[in-house]
């Protein structure tokens, strides 16, 4: 086992700070990594000259004691839909495989300019639709906890399974995905990593291409809550190009670990609603086991209601088509992207651009978004739908905020992520696309409705040796008491992401 | 390097060093036992059942494929495709019976910020290359398209089970 | 193409004897004629991106990333768009909003790259305003009119295509894609062409004293569409067409007014009128449909979920956050309008609605005019007025100079009008004065007065001596004047012009003639 594989971002920092090891050798061996795991598919396209010549700057610049900080030369990856200039950025699409976009997203520079190396773009759900990262035209990615590599894996999950995996195989330190409806911490879960999912409006979208403008967020993806910090810092922030970022100051947060977290004045609210059909016995006494602890160490642990939890897909069903139908218009392929070659008219030319730049999903989407959009079903779907996105985003200010009569009041919400752990690829796709994220999106998805911060937690492995997750959602802005709690669990479960034979298997 | 790695949080298992080739040993056994309790759980043991009320099957008519596809620009190929379609509006009405009266909808988490206005001058643009580059059809600085106002045209569709 | 030409015209005089004979069957039925208005702001940048806003820039060169669709661009607002439509809403009776917000209307072409517009339709910037303005139709008394306006809201402008029609294509230049507009939606309360045009001519007015919008229609930055409709009185309107690519002021008048003949001449025939999209063919002067088939269309309008609300201070007393922009403070920023400066002329100068219409209509003759009142002490405002509309004004027509570019000086002008009321020369000289200035404008007015001898004649004797010469060569005008036909003086008068070149003080000739011809 590489040494330097087993140490957080920090400690990494540190020696390279004292010279023991040099970010080039770590982008070297990052690298490597990345071609020895090729059958995991967590990578649409590697960029390794960009890295190498990344890493080299960062020695100069730990040798003349003027690193940029924490991040500096440290191995990270983004996924396929984040702009990235001179390097394509394909949404896993056909549509936009020759695409290399004039300009870099505000999440890539900001890395860039924090010194973290770039390795390549991750694998992902083409446009982000989906829960599995099964719907790409490079292919699926595999989970690297599967037993088997070859015919029966099981999936990373989605969309940003690419991101996923690659943290969880140890290629590089943290990756950065996008978050809709659970795509951080679906994978997250499944894949045994912490993902992040930050408070809407926290992160600059400028230069992500969008699925759900009214709900994505740049995700992080990491082996420990301390590392997702690190990087939380470097990209959070107001951001003039986008106006749904959140106009206050970001302070960096600062969790020093010295400091233990006093549970004596934390209240966990435990929403009853979370337990849906379908929820895994494993995962049940997981969530029990945790809830448990909590209570143990001092906390004020309570049941509390979210009542139109269920409601949530339905609602987040109808947006994403409607708003899908609107963002994907752009696609026709005079200004950038694939062309079709038949020109006898405009529309002709578009149709045919469409129909053979979309996968099956997409498309289907897009005349769904367009029946909700029509006049005539306008109130009926799509302004229905943002009304029942009031009564679940209150559902939420109710228990952190404002609650009823002799109802908690509460900190932090503890839920699963996923129902159950990561499905064998052959069952996954036995299902259609809508099936898949109905049933596995049912715990991430509220969050996104309320716009307000979520965290997926690896606590054990199932007994088919996978992992299972577990989510902590808090108000808005509240990332500091999320992590601070996710820390916490973290010490106590001691899941090592890296303690997995797979990777030792594909090393040597 | 003890020293430090001593200092490293506990979160690190492996401290020793270890071989190239040497297989790690199992994962650790949890020292958790995940089905000891120590105080009865606040999780419900029984799942929450909530039914959502099936609504009428939607029918697509021909007109309306016919409508979508030109609105869109996008093809419904298969019987599965408009199955797909027919799914996902009989999906939606599922919310239809959920009591919204002097509910406003939510269009944005960030409708109590006020809109960033930028000043007025022109800090972007002049940047045709970049514009152009990613086209695949261009002439002399123009953009090329066929010609507009020429409606798409349409089939009859025909998912009958022939 | 001549014979295009021939044919149309001959149909065209055809179709007006038509025409004469539908007004009369077609006594009871009224035609209602309502305005759309899109008007391009006066700003450097764009609405929602840094671009440049200028008019003209090379091809597709003031595009930025955002105007060309690039995935993961966000749209930005532009403060002076906001501000600049909130003054327009202001001078135009609004009520400003407190909230306004965005959608995207959708529609596939080609200089539409990213699929749909940002404008505001469910909750725009402004509402429920109105214009009232003189309508001028020659030969009818000065009316005013009052339109409403139902809605002010900020909107993108698409992108230009060329049409290519030997290679099958079009070509587009993404320059004024995402350049800022307001869209004025006026209610259907006009009737005819003439009122339209009057309108349009106020709003132009408006517009320019407010600096909101430069107003060239031939550059698009003005654009004007119709909706036109014809009913029976008392009965519910009719199926209304609408009439676009009206490219200036004066084709607003003769494309409604003959769209609204079209569609009598169709009803008379027993036809009926479909709900179409009409263009205005300026050369065969007819509106012809756009379409074939007129499309069903589904905008699909839906929120634009990357602008959040857009709040305005609405409230009379000013808060000092300079996050939100005050309503309060834009509209003491609001410079005189039209009307005002209209009624405040008849009041100061008593002059006559007309009179007050025309002088407003021309800035630059309103200019010429309050100067010459300032620095001419005790001049009769009508003589001004005359002079300038009756004189000035028709000079410049005739010449086809625009008043704007006429070469007389303030200065040239109040010398002339200074000698005019003091009698020094005469309206002729006065007229010949103008024509010489405008080719040598460098030149004084007292120096061109003597050097073109212009002065008037005002010698008692030299005038007997005139009259009595033009007397003599008259006898037939004479003894008609003396049996009582006034009108023959004119003929002496003329006479008497002509023998002192135009010359003679006109009112003593009058005064001298009439009292020799009463005493013979």
């Amino acid at each position: 086992m590489k040494r330097h594989l087993q140490l957080s971002i920090k400690q990494l920092s540190g020696f390279y700070a004292d010279g023991s090891i040099s970010p080039r050798t770590v982008v070297d061996h990052s690298l490597d990594d990345a071609i020895k795991l090729k059958r995991l598919n967590a990578f649409i396209r590697l960029s390794p000259e960009k890295a190498l010549h990344q890493a080299k700057e960062s020695d100069h610049r730990y040798e003349n004691k003027e690193q940029l900080g924490v991040l500096d030369g440290v191995p990270i990856a983004i996924k396929d839909n984040f702009c990235t200039k001179e390097l394509t950025t394909t949404c896993a699409s056909r549509m936009l495989s020759n695409f290399v976009p004039p300009f870099n997203a505000t999440v890539c520079e900001r890395l860039a300019n924090a010194g973290a190396v770039l390795i390549g773009k991750t694998n992902m759900d083409q446009f982000a639709m989906g829960s599995g990262t099964v719907d790409s035209i490079f292919g699926p990615s595999k989970n690297i906890w599967s037993n088997d590599l070859v015919d029966k894996w099981h999936i990373a999950g989605g969309s940003s399974g690419g991101s996923a995996t690659a943290v969880a195989a140890g290629i590089c330190y943290a990756a950065i995905g996008s978050d809709t409806g659970g795509s951080t911490r679906n994978p997250a879960a499944y894949c045994g990593v912490v993902g992040l999912k930050p408070t809407y409006g926290l992160i600059s979208r400028h230069g992500l291409i969008p699925l759900v403008n009214s709900m994505d967020v740049p995700g992080i993806f990491a082996r420990n809550v301390g590392d997702c910090l690190d990087v939380l810092n470097a990209i959070a922030g107001p951001d003039d190009r986008d106006s749904t970022t959140i106009r206050k100051p970001f302070r960096k947060i600062d969790m020093s670990f010295n400091e233990e977290l006093d549970l004596r004045n934390v209240r966990i609210g435990i929403p009853k609603e979370y337990h849906c059909e379908g929820l895994s016995n494993e995962v049940l006494e997981t969530w029990m086991k945790v809830a448990d602890l909590l209570e143990d160490s001092g906390a004020h642990v309570h049941q509390v209601s979210l009542p139109n939890t269920s409601a949530s897909i339905f609602v987040y069903s109808i947006l994403n088509q409607c708003e899908v139908a609107s963002n994907m218009a752009r696609y026709d392929g005079i200004e950038y992207g694939h062309r079709a070659e038949i020109e006898s008219s405009t529309e002709e030319l578009y149709a045919n651009t469409r129909a053979e730049g979309f996968n099956t999903v997409v498309k289907t989407r897009i005349l769904t978004g367009n029946y909700f959009l029509l006049r005539k079903n306008y109130h009926k779907y799509f302004e229905k739908a943002l009304r029942v996105r009031r009564l679940i985003s209150e559902d939420f200010k109710r228990v952190f905020e404002t609650p009823k009569n002799d109802e908690n009041i509460v900190d932090v919400l503890l839920t699963p992520t996923t129902l159950t752990d990561a499905p064998l690829y052959n069952d996954f796709v036995s299902q259609s696309n809508r099936d898949q994220c109905a049933v596995q999106d049912f715990c991430t998805q509220p969050a996104n409705m309320a716009g307000i911060p979520a965290i997926s937690i690896p606590i054990r492995l199932s007994k088919r040796g996978l992992p299972i997750g577990l989510q902590l959602m808090s108000k808005s802005l509240n990332e500091e008491m999320l992590l601070r709690v996710a820390g916490w669990i973290e010490q106590q479960v001691e899941f090592d992401c890296l303690a997995n034979e797979q990777i030792y298997a594909a090393r040597s | 390097m003890q020293r430090i790695l001593q200092k490293t949080r506990s979160y690190c298992t492996v401290l020793k060093e270890v071989k190239k080739n040497q297989k790690i040993d199992k994962p650790k056994e949890n020292k958790l036992n995940f089905t000891e309790l120590k105080y009865p759980s606040k999780v419900p043991s029984k799942p929450i059942k909530q039914s959502f009320p099936t609504g009428e099957k939607p029918v697509i008519d021909n007109a309306t494929i016919q409508l979508l596809e030109r609105l869109a620009l996008v093809n419904l190929e298969s019987k599965e495709a408009l199955s797909t379609l027919e799914k996902s509006i009989e999906f939606a009405e599922k919310i239809s019976h959920i009591d919204t009266t002097n509910v406003l909808p939510l269009y944005t988490v960030l409708e109590d910020q006020n809109l960033y206005l930028r000043e007025d001058s022109v800090t972007e643009g002049n940047c045709r290359e970049d514009i152009l580059r990613g086209a695949k059809v261009t002439e002399e600085d123009y953009f090329v398209s066929p010609p507009g106002n020429i409606p798409l045209q349409q089939k009859e569709k025909d998912f009958t089970d022939n | 193409m001549y014979k295009k030409l021939l044919l149309s015209k001959s149909t065209s005089r055809g179709f007006s004897t038509q025409i004469q004979t539908a007004k009369t069957n077609l006594k009871n039925w009224k035609s209602v004629v309502g305005l759309e208005v899109h008007a391009q702001l006066l700003t450097d940048s764009k609405l929602f991106s840094g671009s440049s806003n200028e008019f003209g820039a090379p091809l597709n060169s003031a595009v930025s990333h955002f105007d060309a669709s690039i995935p993961g661009t966000l749209p930005v607002l532009n403060r002076k768009c906001v501000e600049i439509g909130v003054k327009t809403a202001i001078a135009l009776g609004c009520r400003v909003n407190e909230v306004s917000m965005f959608d995207r209307k959708h529609y596939f072409y080609a200089d539409l790259p990213v699929g749909y517009q940002i404008t505001q339709q469910r909750a725009a910037l402004a509402n429920d305003g109105e214009l009232t303005f003189p309508v001028i139709v020659p030969g009818k008394k000065t009316y005013y009119k009052k339109a409403r306006l139902l809605q002010l809201q900020l909107e993108q402008d698409s992108g230009k295509s060329l049409h290519d029609e030997e290679l099958k294509r079009s070509l587009v230049d993404l320059n004024r894609a995402g350049a800022p507009l307001i869209e004025l939606v006026f209610a259907p309360d006009l009737e005819t062409g003439e009122e339209a045009a009057s309108l349009v001519k106020e709003l132009i007015l408006i517009l320019k004293s407010l600096r909101s919008c430069s107003c060239k229609m031939e550059e698009g930055a003005l654009r004007v569409d119709a909706n036109i409709s014809i009913h029976r009185s008392g009965e519910p309107f009719g199926v209304r067409t609408e009439v676009k690519n009206i490219g200036s002021v004066r084709s607003i008048s003769q494309a409604i007014t003959f769209e609204i003949q079209r569609q009598f001449e169709v009803k008379l025939n027993g036809g009926v009128i479909t709900n179409e999209t009409r263009s205005w063919d300026a050369t065969t002067r007819s509106t012809v449909p756009m379409r074939d088939k007129e499309v069903l269309q589904d905008y699909r309008f839906m929120p634009e979920p990357n602008l959040p609300p857009l709040r305005l201070n609405t409230s009379a007393t000013d808060t000092s956050c300079s996050d939100i922009i005050s309503v309060a403070s834009i509209s003491r920023g609001i410079p005189e309008l039209p009307e005002d400066t209209r009624s405040n002329l008849i009041k100061k100068y008593q002059l006559s609605q007309d009179v007050a219409v025309i002088l407003v209509n021309e800035a630059k003759l309103l200019q010429y005019f309050i100067s010459i009142m300032e620095h001419v002490p005790g001049i009769p405002a009508k003589l001004v007025t005359n002079f300038l509309i009756n004189d000035l004004l028709t000079f410049c027509n005739k010449r086809n100079v625009d008043i704007e570019d006429c070469q007389l000086s303030y200065i040239h002008l109040e010398d002339i009008l200074s000698a005019l009321h003091a009698g020094t020369i005469n309206l002729q000289a006065g007229r010949e004065l103008i024509e010489i200035i405008h080719e040598n404008p460098s030149q004084k007015v007292q120096t061109l007065i003597k050097d073109h001898n212009l002065e008037q004649i005002t010698d008692e004797k030299m005038i007997e001596q005139f009259c009595r010469q033009a007397i003599e060569q008259h006898e037939q005008a004479v003894k008609q004047y003396q049996s009582g036909k006034k009108k023959a003086l004119f003929a002496i008068v003329g006479e008497v012009s002509k023998l002192s070149k135009q010359k003679a003080n006109m009112k003593m000739v009058v005064a001298f003639l009439e009292k020799i011809l009463k005493s013979e």
